[in-house]
């Protein structure tokens, strides 16, 4: 198995601050990694670097070998990876079914447009799409504006003479003969890319459109024949599933029934679970959780762990925690690395991390080594 | 005891200072004709009305009462005497300060050059008419009584307590018809949905049918604000960015109309409906256009280039820069109103049905905008834009979006309102119209669409009903916005909760 996460000498300044200091991290795919260390040593910026809130001075990071670097927050979501916070950040006036579906965020698609007609499908996921729905509108009214153009020159510019007047309109004509013809263009394509059966429909549909003005009619026709063909949700459709789906992660998390709640109602340790539930809403391939158990008594902490083993094991989601208890730590993780100013100073099983001399004296100090000791032990029982 | 007194002068002062200090801004002129016209009591001077005056000051006296019995007095005697002593000191310092002006009138010193409403005849009032001691001493009298009346009603009340007890039962009777079978197989019944709709078109038809112009006018004046405030809605409420240059899009889609419609001074003369649909468009761009430098911005900073935006669109349209193209502080004249087929639309109620009309459709936008991902990434952004881009959600996509939804409602708000006049200027245009939005979605509620309709009736249709209170309509306004934030910050009507995960059940909150 690969890795799914890698990270390559990261580091970020604050002022003559190194928070991070070229830290590498190796986080294969299905395997649950934790990053500990004292308090300001730099764990948490390492998290706020690969989920794009910062952008690293120096290094490199992949995912799933593409590089996040310059990456902004919304879009390494749409990547697959999620997090939660040290402190949690929930939308505490929206409701827990309201949160998560902020969640689904990249994976639900209606716009604007559809929201208002909820009876129209989406169109077509590409690019070109969006470059020509946001181009209808600029050859439209340079069209008109030069058409109109009479009055309006005259007026601002009464000193125009007849040819700059003739170069706007025909400058307006061309750009719109020129989307007229990737209209045609796109078309075309489209329709040699269709199954056998609609294909005649569609050819038929173009035949009338090339008369008219075809991106125009290429958006419509293609919206509404994918309708047609199965493949594309109108919004209405896609909220109820929306909404099926938050419920589904709401029961998952364990927070059936308090659905309808505004979350800054919920109980302290269920606004934990709803900030999982929410990050698991955007079907994530990699989670990282910060702090999970923070606050937490003992046996609180102890379900959590059992929660993120079934996370990994259930949904296969791989995962990535900064932790400070110990037990749970010790407890889940297969693989630990340890930062000490902004330095990563220790890497291996937690077996191999509770032996290492160099994180005892810098996680706990010089002669607390039994204390550690204790801890170990411990964790064996559990 | 000592605790009682103390709360009582405290109530006094307070109040004492606000009646001096309505007095001086001449408000209970206007206060003691309304009240006397009220209660059918005939005036016997030029100016106000005394047995108004007196039932207003009562009223402020009773007011000072229970506002000194508030901190829950135990005994009756208590009560009696803090609100007693609330209303003997604020009686004092109303009517020393009446006998002060009084005799200075009197003495022939001119009170007008510091005081410009204490006129001669308003002196007279503040003395219900009699002699200088007589008269003082009635407001010393009249506030005394109206203290210790307060007092005692505060104590009957019990305020708070009392009052919770009745919303509670109120909560649980409202409960118990909600849930009963007969509201359920009305709720569950498809049709009854038409019928209300029904009902409510058939009164949303006919209101107008029944007033004259200046209702109609009054009617199409606060249609524009709920449209103005649906839109300014989208920006503030919804997606949490506050805008306080709203104006600018109401003026760029004024002008627009203006400018495509009229003949003078560009001479385009077009159709209306296009222009509409142009000004519209224009409105929405410029939305874009400004949203795009302040796409980084937060909060405050946020607040300060719109709000100078709003003032940059005024002042150019102003200056002589541009006289020659968008008429200068002249404005635009001879704006062309709705027609269909050569039939023009341009009396008051014709606009008041196409405000109505305007008002339904961005109701509908609205309301399906909120409801779908659109509407969650704008609530998402306004709780926590952090967070919000960390799930997914594309900040600069959502946001130039919302300003141009909401330019494009204020665009559409500035057209119908320079068509209804035909004509529009920079005057029309004026920071104090943002201000009223603003605050008729605050007090409204914030994010919430019937709120939003209260709020533009109590902003802008009392302020018509009660013509008496123009010159004081700012005060009313602050002392309103300043009310709603103390005891209901969420606004009148607030956004109702949506319950999207269902139950069989689903009445009781779950055990915690």
């Amino acid at each position: 198995m690969g890795n799914v996460l890698e990270t390559q000498k990261i580091t970020k300044y604050f002022g003559g601050l190194t928070a991070v200091d070229h830290v590498d991290i190796q986080v294969p795919e299905g395997s649950i990694v934790s990053i500990i260390g004292p308090n300001g040593a730099g764990k948490t910026t390492l998290f706020n670097c690969l989920t794009g809130f910062y952008e690293p001075d120096e290094g490199n990071m992949w995912f799933k070998g593409q590089s996040l670097v310059g990456l902004s927050p919304d879009r390494v979501t749409e990547l697959g990876i999620s997090r939660t916070y040290q402190n949690i950040r929930l939308f505490p006036s929206m409701t827990a079914v309201e949160n998560i579906m902020v969640g689904m965020q990249p994976h639900l698609r209606s716009g604007p447009i559809e929201a208002i007609f909820t009876w129209l499908p989406h169109g077509p996921r590409e690019r070109k799409k969006r470059i020509l729905e946001f181009g209808i509108i600029l050859p439209l009214l340079l069209l008109g504006i030069a058409l109109l153009g009479r009055s309006v020159l005259d007026n601002i510019m009464p000193g125009l003479g007849t040819a700059v007047r003739m170069a706007v309109i025909a400058a307006a004509g061309i750009m719109a003969l020129l989307y007229w013809l990737y209209g045609i263009i796109l078309l075309v394509s489209w329709v040699s890319k269709t199954k056998t059966s609609l294909r005649l429909l569609k050819a038929l549909a173009i035949f009338v459109v090339t008369l008219l003005y075809p991106p125009v009619l290429y958006l419509i026709a293609s919206r509404l024949l994918a309708g047609v063909e199965g493949n594309a949700m109108t919004s209405k459709e896609e909220e109820r599933m929306a909404i099926n789906e938050a419920v589904r992660l709401l029961n998952f998390v364990g927070l059936k029934g308090l659905g309808n709640q505004l979350a800054r109602n919920l109980p302290y340790g269920e606004q934990r679970r709803l900030e999982i539930a929410r990050a698991l809403a955007n079907k994530p391939a990699l989670l990282l959780l910060d702090e999970p158990t923070a606050g937490m008594n003992p046996q609180e902490s102890a379900d959590m762990m059992h929660f993120i083993r079934r996370l990994r094991d259930e949904l296969s989601i791989t995962i990535l925690l900064i932790e400070h208890d110990m037990r749970v730590v010790m407890g889940i993780s297969e693989n630990i690395n340890v930062l000490d100013f902004g330095v990563k100073i220790a890497e291996g099983t937690p077996e191999q991390i509770q032996k290492n001399t160099r994180v005892i004296e810098a996680y706990l100090g010089r002669g607390a080594a039994s204390g550690l000791g204790d801890a170990a032990t411990a964790t064996a029982v559990s | 005891m000592k605790e009682t007194l103390r709360s009582g002068v405290r109530a006094g002062l307070i109040f004492g200072l606000v009646i001096i200090f309505l007095i001086v801004i001449g408000f209970t002129v206007p206060a003691s004709e309304i009240l006397g016209d009220l209660f059918g009591i005939e005036s016997t001077l030029v100016l106000g009305n005394p047995g108004g005056l007196i039932i207003f000051f009562g009223l402020i006296g009773m007011g000072t009462g229970a506002f000194a019995t508030k901190n829950a007095q135990k005994t009756w005697l208590a009560s009696a005497l803090s609100g007693l002593a609330a209303g003997i000191i604020s009686g004092l310092l109303a009517a020393t300060f009446v006998y002060i002006i009084a005799t200075l009138d009197a003495a022939d010193t001119d009170i007008r050059k510091y005081f410009v409403q204490l006129s001669r005849p308003n002196i007279n009032l503040l003395l219900y008419g009699k002699g200088l001691l007589s008269g003082s001493l009635e407001n010393l009298a009249v506030l005394t009584v109206g203290g210790l009346l307060g007092g005692l009603l505060a104590h009957i009340l019990g305020y708070s307590t009392q009052l919770k007890k009745a919303s509670a039962w109120f909560k649980q009777e409202g409960k118990k018809v909600t849930s009963s079978g007969f509201v359920k197989t009305v709720r569950k019944n498809p049709n009854a949905a038409f019928v209300a709709n029904g009902i409510l078109f058939l009164v949303l038809f006919s209101i107008p049918m029944l007033f004259g112009n200046y209702w109609n006018y009054t009617l199409g004046t606060v249609g524009i604000y709920v449209l103005m405030g649906l839109g300014l809605n989208i920006v503030v409420g919804f997606a949490g960015l506050l805008d306080l240059g709203y104006v600018a899009f109401f003026a760029i889609g004024a002008y627009s109309v203006g400018l495509l419609t009229s003949p003078e001074p560009l001479g385009i003369q077009l159709n209306f409906w296009i222009a509409l649909l142009l000004a519209v468009m224009f409105a929405a761009t410029a939305g874009v256009l400004l949203g795009i430098p302040v796409l980084r911005m937060r909060g405050d900073y946020l607040a300060i280039v719109t709000l100078g935006f709003g003032e940059i669109i005024r002042v150019l349209l102003k200056s002589d820069m541009l006289s020659q193209w968008v008429g200068g502080p002249q404005g635009v004249r001879d704006i062309v109103g709705p027609s269909i087929m050569g039939i023009s639309f341009n009396s008051e109620r014709d606009f008041v049905y196409l405000i109505i009309l305007a008002i339904l459709l961005l109701i509908f936008v609205s309301t399906h905008l909120q409801h779908s991902r659109v509407g969650r990434a704008w609530v998402s952004m306004r709780e926590d834009e952090t967070v919000a881009q960390a799930q997914g959600v594309n900040t600069l996509k959502s946001k130039l979006l919302a300003f141009a939804i909401g330019a494009a409602f204020a665009g559409l708000g500035g057209v119908l309102f320079a068509s209804r006049n035909q004509y529009t200027g920079p005057e029309d245009h004026t920071l104090i119209v943002s201000i009223n939005v603003l605050s008729l979605v605050i007090v409204g509620g914030m994010g919430s669409i019937p709120g939003i309709i209260a709020g533009a009736f109590v902003l802008k249709g009392l302020p018509e009903i009660l013509r008496q209170l123009e010159l004081y309509r700012f005060l009313t306004f602050g002392a309103l916005l300043v009310v709603m934030m103390i005891w209901r910050p969420e606004g009148i009507w607030p956004a109702p909760r949506r319950r999207l995960e269902l139950h069989d059940e689903d009445e009781e909150p779950p055990p915690k």
